[in-house]
């Protein structure tokens, strides 16, 4: 984890070249990023790509960050959700689910997680896609309801909403999903 | 009046479902930095010509392909059975002659 101040210094060198300073932002930032990816697109594959294409873009334009818009994090999630939505208008379809395969000999109670695990999902890409960006920065990554909404670009009340909208929704389906399915 | 997935015990399964959705990240970070691009390069070159990751992409394509395959295989099977069964016209000599002509053979035709 690096404070402002450091993630600032480090984002400078990466603007002059300085591989060290990436490789650090890089090896905080690329898990995190693949999780969000994932998640948002339902593809652990895509997840992965758009955690490196994001990386590679900060690589590319440091330059371009501005810390007085807001901190790194924020500006890495908002590249990350700009290249999910630009893939999803090219008319990719993701249906998601390939990484709950090849699980033999997985112990029951670790089949059950994952069962789980495709319904929530499953539900999850069911939500608009704000909804879901809103609820996952909020509740996987920590985000702050203003980092947020720096990240959607929207307002404070915008995202407030999107969040209680999407944990609505999905404990929805989720309930009614186990009220089919004892 | 309050929902039944708005109680704080469905809030709280719903919190406990969330927790179970674990992704595990499998991105290689030293893949990443042997493979940059100078930072001169444009980022849809870099992007595409210093691709790290093409999974996706790949994943993509195969979406794409698979159904135009799958309903390009009947008019393949039919093209090839039908070029290697005989018919009516198949054996005579005129028909093969006027294939010859159409071809852009010697343009003679009886």
């Amino acid at each position: 984890m690096f404070t402002e101040a450091e993630e600032g210094q480090r984002v400078c060198q990466v603007a002059q070249g300085d591989r060290q300073a990436f490789a650090e932002l890089a090896a905080y930032y690329l898990p995190k990023l693949e999780q969000y990816g994932t998640r948002l697109s339902g593809r652990p594959a895509l997840g992965e790509d758009l955690a490196q294409e994001t990386l590679l873009q900060l690589w590319l334009e440091a330059g371009r960050f501005d810390p007085a818009r807001g901190r790194l994090s924020t500006w890495l999630y908002r590249i990350a959700r700009n290249r999910f939505l630009d893939q999803q208008r090219q008319g990719w379809r993701w249906l998601g689910l390939e990484f709950l395969e090849g699980r033999g000999g997985v112990p029951d109670r670790e089949l059950e997680q994952l069962s789980d695990a495709r319904e929530v999902q499953q539900a999850l890409q069911r939500l608009p896609e704000r909804q879901r960006s809103a609820l996952l920065l909020s509740y996987y990554e920590g985000l702050s309801q203003k980092e947020i909404a720096q990240v959607l670009g929207l307002g404070l009340r915008a995202v407030e909403s999107l969040i209680v909208r999407a944990r609505r929704a999905l404990g929805k389906t989720l309930e009614e999903e186990h009220a089919r399915t004892p | 009046m309050q929902e039944p997935h708005e109680t704080p015990e469905a809030q709280e399964r719903l919190g406990a479902w969330l927790d179970r959705y674990t992704v595990t990240p499998k991105a290689d970070l030293e893949r990443l930095l042997s493979n940059l691009p100078p930072q001169g390069a444009p980022l849809r070159a870099a992007s595409r010509g210093g691709r790290v990751a093409s999974g996706a992409i790949w994943e993509g394509l195969l979406d794409l392909w698979r159904p135009a395959a799958l309903a390009a295989l009947p008019v393949l099977l039919g093209f090839v059975l039908s070029s290697a069964l005989p018919t009516e016209n198949s054996d005579s000599w005129e028909a093969s002659e006027q294939w010859v002509f159409a071809a852009g053979g010697e343009g003679y035709y009886p």
